[in-house]
């Protein structure tokens, strides 16, 4: 039974989804809800299994002082304190009935002045990976990397307000020459080929999912079970 | 990295390649492709990633649905031949009304 009830589970809540699509009506279309509905909650049991699991690791480093043992300890303690200031926020919310994001709740003053710009310092360091990856990736090794190079410097080129101003200045063309080559590249061939990849991607899905909700694929429940 | 990856792709991506770290990246999402492409050693793209538990496994059953798979994207590929020449050919002469066939998947 270790084995079949999950296989049982997948199977019913699959077949709900799939031909709650095509029947929207009672009793598919209410079982959908619910079933979306549980799977919210299964979600939200998912993120304190996740929490545990990484207090649990960061507390090993910290007691082991193992390498980067007070980056652990930041972890730790940021993790209790959103934690203390979640709940509060929450219980003042139950208690006067309001959002518990309204603003000038904690969690919201943690999340605009806490959260937020540290994810986009975290994010704004994209710009410079983009940078190293297309230095390491752009080289003209074989005939496809060369064409990747070729795309590249023209769709780097057009998006940028630099060599079309100087062409138009100097008289070599009297229209931006580089936007158009990168506005063209980006509408035709980019659009086509994510369009081909999309339809792999859906067909895949298809398959993959047929065979989860058969029971075929086992992977999801711990392996070749 | 397997699965659903959105910006935090190039971050994780370019972390492992300057350890030296050998990378196999395999995600569905098209924006984040060239991105695994640049960074990781290996990238599975797109339905590759679905193809590869089965690829991997051997097993007759899975082999199938990849072969299902496979006839799949060979009737769509017919079917959007098809189309292209009835649209061309529309442009050119004027065929008639029942040949155009998206009349009959639209729900007016």
């Amino acid at each position: 039974m270790k084995r079949e009830i999950p296989l049982i589970i997948t199977s019913i809540a699959g077949i709900v989804f799939a031909v709650s699509f095509f029947i929207p009506h009672w009793p598919f279309g209410d079982a959908e809800n619910i079933f979306g509905d549980w799977m919210s909650v299964v979600s939200a049991f998912a993120i304190w299994l996740g929490m545990f699991n990484l207090a649990e690791v960061s507390l090993r480093k910290v007691i082991r002082k193992s390498e980067g043992w007070n980056y652990a300890l930041i972890v730790i303690g940021s993790m209790i304190l959103m934690l203390i200031i979640g709940f509060s926020s929450v219980y003042h919310a139950i208690n006067t009935d309001t959002p518990h994001m309204d603003p000038g709740t904690g969690l919201k003053w943690m999340y605009d002045y806490v959260f937020a710009p540290l994810s986009a310092t975290m994010f704004a360091m994209l710009a410079f990976f983009v940078a190293s990856a297309s230095y390491r990736a752009f080289r003209a090794r074989s005939l496809e990397a060369t064409l990747l190079l070729v795309t590249a410097f023209f769709v780097m080129v057009g998006r940028v307000p630099l060599l079309d101003p100087i062409l138009v200045w100097a008289g070599i063309t009297d229209f931006a020459f580089f936007s158009a080559v990168a506005d063209w590249i980006m509408t035709y061939p980019n659009v086509a080929g994510q369009r081909a990849i999309m339809i792999g991607i859906a067909l895949g899905i298809a398959s993959s999912s047929l065979r989860i909700i058969l029971g075929i694929e086992r992977s999801h429940i711990g392996g070749d079970a | 990295f397997m699965g659903a990856f959105f910006a935090e792709s190039l971050i994780l991506a370019e972390t492992g390649n300057e350890v030296g770290a050998i990378q196999i990246a395999g995600t569905a999402m098209p924006s984040q492709l060239p991105f695994f492409v640049a960074a990781c050693d290996y990238t599975l793209l797109g339905e590759e990633l679905f193809a590869a538990s089965a690829y991997l496994s051997r097993e007759p059953r899975q082999l199938g649905s990849l072969k299902g798979q496979d006839v799949g994207k060979g009737l769509f590929l017919v079917a959007m031949l098809i189309g292209l020449v009835i649209v061309l050919v529309g442009e050119m002469v004027d065929l008639p009304d029942w040949l155009y066939l998206a009349q009959y998947f639209s729900i007016d």
